[in-house]
C-alpha cells in the first residue's frame, strides 16, 4: 500500500481551491408517433422506426380504396374506343384478365362478347365501320366479368385497324388490404367491413425499407370511417442525458448541443488552470474545450472533428481538474 | 533554488488523491520514458493505444485528464478509453485527425487521474 506524506500537494497562490470530476454523456430518444382511431376495435399505433425529430417529418394516411378493380383504358389502345372497361371483382386477381378487341363480327351482328371465366379472357368482337362506341358500352353493360368503369364518345364509330388489339391485360387491381411508404408518406390502403387491423398492421410493418412500425392490430374490422388524410407523426425528440455524476461541489448541466455547464457550490475568485479530456471506451474524434465564463461556472464544449461542430454524443465521459483562488 | 511559499489546495472531498506523470512515445508506439510514480505505461501493440497500470488499487475514480506534448505541432491529440477499477488499469488513446485513426506518433502523454476514498 502506498504511504501519502506531507500535506498534500501545495500551490504557490494563496487560498487554492481544487475541483475535480467526471459525468456520464448519454443520448436518448423519443420517436415520433401516429395513433389511428379504429371505430370497432383498439387503436393502431403507427411509431417512427428512428428516435429523434427526423421521425416528425413523416406522415401517415389510410384509404378505404383496398380491393380495387383492374381496369383498362381502351382509348389507350384504339384510335375511336375511348371507354374504360374494368372487371366485376376488385383484388389482384382481377389483374389476370385479358381483353381482345376486333372488327369480327359479320353484318348485323353487332358487338359480341365472349367471356372465359377458366383463362380469364375476354374477346370483344364487332361490326366494322358500323358498331359504335354506344354500342360496345351496351354489349359490356351485358356481360357477367367486365363492366363499363368511365363511359366513352358514344357516337364514335369502330373501325378495323384503328380498334383492334389482342390480349391485353387489365392492370390496377390490388389487395384487399396493402400499404406504401412514398415522400416520407406512409399510406394504408384497406377495405371497409373487410380489413382487420390485424392485417393492416401486417401490410403497414411489411413496407420494404418501410420507416414505421405498426402495433395494436387485433381482429377488429376496419370500417370506411376509419381512413384519414395525411397526418403528422409527432412527438419525435432526442435529449441529452448527464448521469454517474463524480466528484463534490458541483453540478452540471446543458445549456446547448455539446456544452456542459459546471456550476461550482463556492464560486472561486479566479481561474489558474481548467483541464478536461474526453473518455470514450472507443475511441473517436472527439475533444474538449475548455471556457471559463465567470468564478462560478465553467464550459465544457465537446467538438467532433469530423463534423466540424460541437455535438452531443452518446456513451462519452467527460472529466475535468480544476485549480482556481478561493 | 529560490525559496517560494506554496498554500495548501483546498479540495471538496476527502481522502483524495493524485497520481499523475508523462511517458514518451516513438514513432512506433514504444514507450522510451516514464515519469512519474504509482503508475506505469505500457503500448497496447496497436497504433495509438497505451494503456496506464496502476500499482494500487486506488478508490473511487474521480477524474481524469490526458494531454498530449510534441514538439513540433501535430493534429494528434490524447483521449481516454476504458478504465477497469479491477485490472487498476486506464487506456489511453492516440487520435490523429488528418488520419481520422488511431495512430503513433513520437511525443509526450501527460497524464493525472484524481481518486477519492
Amino acid at each position: 500500500m502506498v504511504s501519502y506524506q506531507g500535506g498534500g500537494l501545495g500551490v504557490q497562490y494563496a487560498n487554492p481551491g481544487f475541483v475535480a470530476g467526471k459525468f456520464d454523456v448519454g443520448i436518448f430518444g423519443l420517436a415520433a408517433s401516429y395513433t389511428l382511431a379504429i371505430a370497432a376495435g383498439t387503436d393502431l399505433v403507427i411509431t417512427a422506426d428512428s428516435t429523434g425529430a427526423a421521425g416528425n417529418a413523416l406522415d401517415f394516411a389510410a384509404t378505404a380504396d383496398g380491393t380495387a378493380k383492374a381496369s383498362l383504358d381502351l382509348s389507350t389502345l384504339c384510335t375511336n374506343a375511348d371507354t374504360v372497361i374494368e372487371a366485376v371483382t376488385g383484388g389482384t386477381a382481377s389483374n389476370d384478365w385479358t381483353i381482345t378487341m376486333c372488327a369480327g363480327s359479320g353484318g348485323g351482328e353487332g358487338v359480341n362478347i365472349y367471356e372465359d371465366n377458366t383463362n380469364k379472357e375476354i374477346v370483344i368482337m364487332y361490326e366494322d365501320g358500323v358498331s359504335t362506341v354506344a354500342n360496345l358500352e351496351t354489349a359490356i353493360g351485358a356481360a357477367t366479368y367486365i363492366a363499363v368503369k368511365t363511359g366513352g364518345t358514344g357516337g364514335s364509330v369502330l373501325a378495323a385497324g384503328d380498334d383492334d388489339f389482342y390480349a391485353t391485360n387489365l392492370s390496377g387491381g390490388t389487395a384487399e388490404t396493402w400499404a406504401e411508404e412514398a415522400a416520407g408518406v406512409v399510406t394504408l390502403h384497406f377495405t371497409d367491413a373487410a380489413t382487420t387491423t390485424n392485417a393492416a398492421q401486417t401490410a403497414i410493418n411489411g413496407i420494404t425499407g418501410g420507416s414505421t412500425t405498426c402495433t395494436g392490430g387485433s381482429a377488429a374490422v376496419m370500417a370506411a370511417g376509419d381512413a384519414v388524410v395525411a397526418q403528422d407523426l409527432a412527438g419525435g425528440v432526442t435529449e441529452v442525458a448527464i448521469s454517474n455524476q463524480v466528484g463534490d461541489g458541483w453540478s452540471v448541466a446543458q445549456p446547448g448541443t455539446g456544452v456542459f455547464r459546471i456550476t461550482l457550490e463556492r464560486p472561486m475568485a479566479s481561474w489558474l488552470g481548467i483541464m478536461a479530456s474526453v473518455q470514450k471506451s472507443t475511441a473517436a474524434d472527439l475533444f474538449c474545450q475548455k471556457k471559463p465564463r465567470d468564478g462560478s461556472s465553467f464550459d465544457l464544449q465537446l467538438w467532433d472533428v469530423s463534423d466540424a461542430a460541437l455535438k452531443d454524443v452518446s456513451g462519452v465521459t467527460l472529466n475535468f481538474l480544476a485549480i482556481g483562488v478561493l | 533554488m529560490a525559496s517560494v511559499t506554496t498554500f495548501p489546495l483546498n479540495c471538496l472531498f476527502q481522502g483524495g488523491k493524485v497520481v499523475a506523470g508523462n511517458f514518451d512515445v516513438d514513432a512506433l508506439g514504444a514507450v522510451t520514458r516514464s515519469y512519474g510514480a504509482g503508475a506505469t505505461p505500457t503500448y497496447l501493440s496497436s497504433a495509438g493505444k497505451f494503456r496506464l497500470t496502476f500499482d494500487e488499487k486506488y478508490g473511487t475514480l474521480v477524474s481524469a485528464v490526458v494531454l498530449y506534448g510534441k514538439s513540433t505541432a501535430g493534429d494528434q491529440f490524447a483521449q481516454l478509453g476504458a478504465y477497469n477499477a479491477s485490472n487498476k488499469t486506464l487506456d489511453i488513446n492516440l487520435w490523429d485527425v488528418s488520419a481520422a485513426a488511431l495512430a503513433n506518433s513520437a511525443g509526450t502523454i501527460y497524464w493525472t487521474v484524481v481518486f477519492e476514498d
